[in-house]
């Protein structure tokens, strides 16, 4: 085979391994995303986080949030709210961040999902 | 029956070609050490608890099971093909018939039960026994190529209604909703010609998707909804029956080789870290199993 034509077909597999890597952190990123609050099950969302935020800023005591199942959920603790949402959510993009950057520096398939093959 | 308060329960039930009590050591393994709701119920019958009894020591198996619940049962025939990557297929007994009956037979107040071929590798699932939730399943999947599932695996026809996994269940035993939804379950398995016409689903093989998913829509009045919650993450991770395992670094670090399924000479690896998988091929994981009851016991 044509060594060009080689080297572009391995760099295609490179990028196809590459892009499925990056969905695979974050599907993981996702998964945590949710945290159990109140009984109920939420999404740490920036516009969740930045909503709670802002009840907190205004001295709302209470407020009903729509959990990750459709259902209406009374929260009475809106600090300690936004610091578990918070928290999930740096953790989640802490992590994804640093395996991000680990296998954006690995510059072949192999490297890509730790094979020594 | 006294109960315990919270738990996962595995079922295994030996059939001579796929060593389902592998599998179920292999599936608690991963609850003792991911998990904090990791109390452990294996339900299964005799011919498998002796083979299990001859895999592992006194010792060894006490730190992977909390409680084993052995039946004397007669499994209804049902004759499932598998395929153990895109170039081998084998037909086998598949010991399904009796899921339903599950509701009944866990020891807990909030059971989570999940297939022996689902490979927890993290601790999402916690989260659902500290909801109020008395009924929880996944609906969507994704696989570990990042595919969503095949049609059939989406719905139970084209046009149809939604296919609910039942490869994880959560519920609580004091639930009338989760009483009735197993009872349902097991009316639509004695049924299961009818609905088979009625909902319009194809193939031989009694699936307890489709059974759950009938389930879930009748008590739904016949509609959409949401009477069965979606379990933490929304999304089930699965790796097909085509797919195989080239090695595992840890109990929930592996890399998979994944066939295009529309063009099955193309493949990629992916490796897949910390997450709960479905991994569909058993014969894959079984081979591997040395290695994985290493890290198991090391």
């Amino acid at each position: 085979m044509d060594d060009k034509l080689k080297a572009a077909l391995e760099f295609s597999n490179y990028r196809l391994t590459l892009n499925n890597q990056k969905l695979n952190l974050k599907q993981r990123m996702n998964t945590m995303l949710t945290i159990g609050y109140s009984s109920s099950m939420f999404t740490a969302s920036l516009e969740l986080i930045n909503f709670v935020q802002h009840l907190v800023d205004r001295k709302v005591e209470q407020f009903v949030f729509i959990d990750d199942n459709d259902n209406p959920v009374l929260i009475t603790t809106l600090e300690d709210f936004h610091i578990r949402l918070f928290s999930a959510y740096t953790e989640a993009l802490s992590e994804y961040y640093n395996s991000y950057e680990k296998i954006k520096r690995q510059r072949d398939t192999k490297g890509l999902v730790g094979l020594n093959v | 029956m006294y109960k315990f308060d919270k738990g996962v329960l595995l079922i295994a039930y030996n059939n001579g070609k796929i060593d389902y009590e592998k599998l179920a050591i292999i599936a608690a393994a991963n609850v003792k050490r991911y998990m904090k709701n990791n109390h452990v119920t294996l339900l299964t019958d005799l011919k498998t608890f002796n083979a299990l009894e001859l895999e592992l020591n006194p010792d060894q198996l006490s730190l992977v099971f909390d409680h084993i619940i052995v039946e004397d049962i007669q499994h209804e025939r049902n004759t499932r093909t598998h395929r153990d990557s895109p170039w081998n297929e084998f037909s086998t007994q598949f010991n399904n018939k009796n899921k339903h009956s599950i509701f009944q037979k866990s020891p807990y107040k909030q059971t989570l039960m999940i297939d022996v071929d689902y490979i927890v590798g993290n601790n999402s699932l916690d989260v659902i026994f500290d909801t109020d939730s008395e009924l929880a399943m996944y609906k969507s999947a994704v696989s570990v190529r990042n595919y969503k599932p095949r049609i059939w695996e989406q719905k139970l026809h084209p046009d149809g209604i939604d296919m609910w996994w039942s490869t994880v269940v959560y519920w609580r035993s004091d639930s009338e909703l989760a009483s009735l939804f197993f009872g349902i379950w097991e009316h639509v398995k004695e049924n299961y010609q009818y609905y088979k016409w009625l909902y319009k689903f194809p193939g031989v093989l009694f699936r307890t998707d489709y059974a759950a998913s009938i389930a879930a829509h009748i008590l739904n009045g016949h509609s959409k909804g949401n009477i069965v919650e979606e379990l933490p993450g929304k999304v089930m991770r699965f790796s097909e029956q085509i797919d195989d395992i080239v090695e595992f670094k840890q109990l929930n670090d592996y890399v998979i080789l994944c066939p295009d399924p529309k063009e099955l000479w193309k493949n990629i690896c992916s490796r897949v870290t910390n997450e709960n998988i479905h991994l569909m091929n058993k014969m894959a994981i079984l081979r591997h199993y040395h290695k994985i009851k290493e890290l198991i016991y090391e």
